[in-house]
């Protein structure tokens, strides 16, 4: 796909597909392709985060599978906006929005809603719910989900 | 339009006040290369870009930095919620508590209130792609400046990933760049501006 260079002009290699990391790996490294992944020297020897807590609650342990494949979707997405052909992508990021489709739901009729969507997802198992339910569960910003 | 998720894209959670650490972040809120500076930049670039696949980039990269504006928001929230008037004036926070008290302002580190002249619409394609890229450059630096100086790991563990976010979307916007350059004459590619020539393109 690269072409010759020209003078004046400034040039970035299009990304091919490789291998990527896991859900997990790939929120915690901030992509989830490794030759994306550019360390600064003063976090190599960083140790992980210790989660003083051991046991996670369920809904902190759904939650963070939430965050997890709906980061995989932003950072695919993004992939994908600059190469709508790849089908490797593609077919990841079907699999990506059917997965979080289901765990947000599963959040939403064990917990709370995340979304509007999830909102509906209530009333539609219930439609004579008197129960607002938007305003239900933790604040973002207070720190949830360790 | 806008849909809202009620979660970070990255978990925050800080136990330990500390407005010093508050006062220098702070500056990726309101900051000259700052998240909300980076948001407004894209998303008012991607009206005029030529190629609208470029103009989706710009949407949900924008939508992205909207998320990292409310990691920002809820480190500096957190590094402050419980703060005293005595833990303000001995960390220097003092002029900030006095104006904002502990809500959230938009403002860089040395104090420099937000200005929309950071976000730095220029109206032609191969300029504003070059805009960003030295935008993710100057974000990722100002991050590295963060993880040098700040040694509390619940404070250093959103801030890599967001330093990690800049190096991405660079990438993209390279390919961005490139897709813009092929709707152009790769013998000169300034003989005419794509976002308002139109019929130059054209002919």
């Amino acid at each position: 796909m690269e072409k010759e260079k020209h003078l004046a002009i400034a040039s970035v290699p299009i990304q091919e597909w490789n291998e990527v990391y896991d859900e997990e790996q790939a929120l915690r490294m901030g992509t989830i392709f490794p030759e994306l992944n550019r360390q600064f020297f003063a976090t190599v020897l960083d140790n992980e985060l210790e989660n003083e807590k051991l046991q996670f609650s369920r809904e902190e342990t759904m939650l963070r599978q939430i965050q997890q494949t709906g980061f995989v979707l932003d950072d695919l997405r993004l992939y994908m906006d600059t190469h709508p052909e790849d089908q490797t992508g593609l077919s990841m990021l079907k699999t990506m929005l059917k997965k979080k489709r289901t765990l947000m739901k599963e959040f939403a009729m064990e917990f709370y809603p995340l979304a509007e969507v999830c909102m509906d997802v209530i009333y539609e198992k219930n439609p004579g719910s008197e129960c607002y339910c938007w305003p239900e569960g933790k604040i973002p910003w207070e720190g949830v989900c360790k | 339009m806008w849909v809202y998720e009620k979660r970070l894209q990255y978990p925050v959670n800080i136990t330990k006040t500390c407005p010093k650490t508050a006062q220098l972040i702070i500056s990726q809120y309101g900051g000259p290369d700052g998240e909300l500076s980076a948001s407004m930049r894209y998303l008012a670039q991607r009206y005029t870009m030529p190629d609208k696949r470029v103009g989706g980039l710009l949407t949900d990269i924008g939508t992205e930095e909207l998320a990292h504006m409310e990691i920002i928001c809820a480190m500096v929230y957190q590094l402050t919620k419980n703060l005293t008037v005595e833990e303000a004036k001995a960390a220097g926070f003092d002029a900030y508590y006095i104006d904002h008290t502990a809500a959230l302002f938009p403002q860089a580190a040395a104090g420099v209130p937000f200005t929309s002249l950071e976000f730095q619409s220029k109206g032609d394609a191969i300029t504003d792609l070059h805009e960003n890229l030295a935008a993710e450059q100057k974000a990722r630096t100002v991050y590295d400046n963060l993880l040098r100086m700040i040694k509390d790991p619940e404070v250093r563990d959103p801030l890599k990933f967001l330093r990690a976010r800049e190096v991405v979307h660079f990438q993209r916007f390279g390919e961005a760049l490139e897709r813009t350059k092929n709707l152009l004459d790769s013998k000169n590619y300034y003989f005419f501006n794509p976002e308002f020539d139109k019929q130059i393109e054209r002919s």
